[in-house]
């Protein structure tokens, strides 16, 4: 059967044309081919199901690693009109999840994270509906050459057997071909269309700049701000250290900043995103914790304070620059110092072995329902780790092994990969072909004019058009319930 | 010194020699246990009772400690003491706060957050509504207040335009905030924080930034000009045919079990023959009563308590700042602890 694709996509998505990629990534799962696709970031990758969803009888199943994530799909589908659209997470509570198990059929979407799908409970009401698509997000999850490795997403294989084996659609942003290679493998896909995009981004140009000390890399981004154009985000990896730059960049009236990152309230989260987006503020000084599910089109810069803790999150964080496809620049900015920072902070994502201690003494008398949230003093990341690695284990003391092996295994997987960023970091030939020969990409003849420091950039080409900044005016409350209430000022202006 | 730790110091000239530091944690987040509500209700605590509901114990601590450090306070084993300088201290550092009048968190603990909430996404979904835009972010996420909102909308724009309906929730808001200005508050520390269309309002971080204030301060003045709201509307309720229905307002909120001895006391049993009906300790019993006495002020302990006794006991604990019931007892010998508890929950 031929659908026709631009029109459904018009009527429910408002959009007139695809984005590179997606087209051919749901043309092949509309022939119900297994799918592998690498799409980078901020191209539309849940188009990808979600469209599919308006035409394929049935419900779309998607899997996705992280809570915040989920919750921040669902209520972007929900504000697009979507409503038959749920997230089985343990934010639910016992009532809640009861009711939208009995009624499960209605929904067309149904978010699950992967340790919902160990519950019986849960597969048998899942077998109860028909399964269209089964839709695995940030499937380099599953690989353990992938810099963001879950256990717990190893065993999807067998669940989509027991989903009486629905096509597959596996999203990643990021994925080499070993990684690749392993989700294939993992989970068991049949002739799979691979679909890969490459990782460049070529409106972005690539600045490293290396200083020798804090004070030199302070002047040099106070010299930055002071010259580039909005908005931008600057990337850190200490929560204080967004907070007091933000406050300093404020407090110097360079910007409308604000900081961003896991400490705030939900409900702060939720208005700094907003007045981002609605450019009301014009500089995010934020934690990795800031980015996912945020759709602002013109960010014109991300500048790394901190660098990243590998290459494949270094490329995602700045992916978040220029969707629009306008010139955009990404400056990371290095000293020698930052490189032990940066491994300690690889090893706290890991549980230490005072943390496997403390979870094998407390774990028995946790309950099972306290036990799907994270317990005070673990990350949502060591929390699963923990629970998959202890329901594999026989006893204790084979649990305590095990983990401990593991994190030892991951911990040098993970510095080797911080080993390779530093590399890059060093390299003294071209960083855009530096980047696409670890992605092991075809390197293309006519690189973008503003390609990388090294290939040399105009600076210029992203200075300030605007320099008026907004000023602080009195507050007013009467003019400000004007401006909230102006959709009725309006009409009135017009009579 | 900050507003939280000048908060942490009034408490503990409340409770000083009475009650345990953590008896002053348990007020701020506004702990629904038995203990806690006698205590706020005994100290003249009530205005302060869930006034930080989300207060880390960490946070706490780190008061504590700063307190303790500059010697403002002294921890003993089992109570919590202020010190002469800690009451200098505080006497001079309220002097440099405006008064939270209006501030009630015993009375409205239970309203306060949702009234707000609810209110807020109501605002930003009929802004979006009236620009015949119904894509947006909701301010609130969670799902209990989107389906309360939704809901209410529903039935709402069953009667009315949605025009008509979001120009009736403006000028009920203009009403009240002009009110509000009017009694000396400030109507921006709340119209700030509202969103409307592509508009998202002020965190209270920014909110405080630009009013010059500390933030700590500054949520308990958002507090307080919330509380206010919630008084003035319920009591001209009829002024305000959309906002009051934002709450559900109870002033009697007992637990189940001293509900029903309540009921049976309602109906004319004594303590001793419920003592029998209910199956339960004397002391328990007691409790329940105690506990109605706090919540329900029409409530009279004229059955339980005889006039002349009542008389002596309000006449000494006016007098003295003690509440411990062992001491009050020696000076009231005939009064047994119930009697006691009885009137100081009555007249504190």
């Amino acid at each position: 059967m031929k659908y026709n694709l631009e029109q459904i996509l018009k009527k429910y998505f408002s959009y007139t044309t695809f984005r590179k990629g997606q087209k051919e990534v749901i043309d092949s799962v509309l022939s119900n081919q297994d799918t592998l696709a690498l799409l980078p970031t901020g191209t539309g990758k849940s188009l990808c199901y979600q469209l599919p969803g308006y035409i394929l009888q049935g419900t779309i199943l998607i899997v996705s690693p992280l809570l915040s994530l989920m919750q921040d799909q669902v209520e972007q589908m929900k504000a697009n009109g979507e409503k038959r659209v749920v997230a089985l997470n343990s934010f639910l509570s016992f009532e809640e999840k009861n009711n939208v198990l009995k009624t499960l059929s209605k929904y067309k979407f149904i978010y699950i994270s992967p340790e919902m799908l160990k519950q019986e409970q849960i597969i048998q009401a899942l077998q109860s509906i028909k399964i269209s698509l089964f839709v695995i997000d940030e499937a380099h999850c599953i690989s353990q050459w992938g810099f963001d490795f879950r256990p717990d997403y190893l065993g999807l294989g067998e669940i989509r057997e027991k989903l009486s084996n629905p096509p597959i659609l596996a999203l990643t942003a990021t994925a080499r071909k070993e990684v690749r290679d392993d989700i294939k493998f993992i989970l068991k896909l049949i002739n799979p269309t691979e679909i890969i995009s490459s990782v460049d981004r070529p409106n972005i140009a690539i600045v490293v700049n290396q200083v020798q000390n804090q004070m030199e890399k302070d002047k040099l981004l106070l010299d930055y701000l002071k010259r580039i154009e909005g908005p931008g985000i600057i990337y850190f990896s200490s929560k204080a250290m967004a907070d007091e730059w933000a406050i300093k960049i404020k407090e110097a009236n360079i910007f409308q900043a604000e900081s961003y990152h896991a400490k705030l309230p939900q409900e702060e989260r939720i208005l700094v995103q907003q007045q981002f987006l609605y450019n009301q503020i014009d500089c995010i000084c934020a934690t990795s914790a800031f980015g996912m599910g945020v759709n602002k089109q013109n960010i014109r810069f991300v500048i790394h304070y901190h660098p990243p803790l590998n290459i494949e999150s270094y490329l995602q964080e700045i992916g978040r620059a220029g969707r629009d496809g306008e010139n955009s620049i990404a400056i990371l900015l290095y000293m020698e110092q930052d490189f032990q920072f940066q491994k300690q902070l690889l090893e706290s994502e890991l549980p230490s072995r005072e943390q496997i201690y403390v979870f094998s003494q407390i774990v028995q008398n946790i309950d099972s329902d306290i036990k799907e949230k994270v317990v005070f003093g673990f990350t949502e990341v060591q929390w699963r780790l923990l629970n998959y690695f202890y329901e594999k284990s026989k006893s204790r003391t084979d649990f305590t092994l095990n983990m401990n092996n593991y994190v030892e295994e991951r911990m040098s997987f993970k510095y080797r990969k911080l080993l390779e960023l530093k590399n890059w970091i060093y390299t003294t030939t071209c960083r855009r072909e530096h980047l696409l020969q670890l992605f092991e990409e075809e390197i293309y003849d006519n690189k973008p004019s503003q390609c990388c420091d090294i290939c040399g950039i105009h600076l210029e080409e992203y200075s300030k058009k605007n320099i008026q900044r907004m000023t602080i005016q009195k507050l007013d409350w009467k003019m400000k319930l004007d401006e909230i209430f102006n959709g009725l000022g309006d009409e009135k202006n017009e009579k | 010194m900050d507003f939280l730790k000048i908060l942490i110091l009034y408490g503990a000239e409340r409770l000083t020699d009475e009650r345990s530091i953590s008896a002053i944690y348990s007020i701020i987040v506004g702990k629904k246990s038995s203990q806690t509500i006698q205590d706020v209700s005994w100290f003249r605590l009530k205005k302060w009772y869930h006034c930080f509901p989300n207060l880390s114990k960490a946070t706490f601590d780190e008061s504590v400690s700063f307190l303790i450090k500059n010697g403002f306070i002294f921890i003993n084993e089992k109570t919590v003491s202020i010190t002469p300088s800690g009451k200098k201290a505080l006497q001079e550092n309220l002097k440099n706060y405006p008064p939270l009048n209006h501030l009630n968190g015993y009375e409205y603990f239970n309203t306060d957050e949702k009234f707000w909430c609810r209110l807020n996404l109501i605002v930003q979904s009929l802004s979006y509504l009236v620009h015949n835009d119904s894509s947006f972010y909701p301010v609130e996420r969670k799902m209990e207040i989107q389906y309360w909102v939704k809901k209410w909308l529903n039935e709402k724009r069953k009667v009315f335009e949605k025009d008509t309906l979001f120009q009736m929730v403006r000028e009920e808001l203009f009403q009240i905030f002009s009110k509000m200005e009017k009694s000396n508050l400030q109507p921006s520390l709340v119209v700030y924080r509202l969103s409307g269309y592509k508009s998202p309002g002020l965190t209270s971080n920014q909110l405080s930034q630009a009013l010059k204030i500390e933030e700590v301060f500054y949520q308990l003045s958002f507090l307080d000009h919330i509380h206010y709201m919630l008084k003035t509307i319920w009591s001209e309720r009829e002024n305000y045919p959309l906002l009051h229905t934002l709450f559900e307002y109870r002033n009697v909120l007992l637990t189940s079990s001293s509900e029903q001895t309540y009921e049976l006391i309602k109906k004319g049993y004594s303590i001793d023959e419920i003592v029998k009906i209910r199956r339960l300790k004397r002391s328990t019993i007691e409790d329940h009563v105690v506990e109605i006495v706090l919540k329900d002020p029409t409530f009279s302990i004229d059955p339980f308590v005889s006039l002349e006794l009542q008389n002596k006991l309000v006449n000494l604990i006016s007098n003295v700042s003690y509440r411990k019931l062992s001491k009050l007892k020696e000076d009231v010998k005939e009064a047994d602890y119930f009697a006691i508890r009885l009137v100081l929950s009555k007249y504190s």
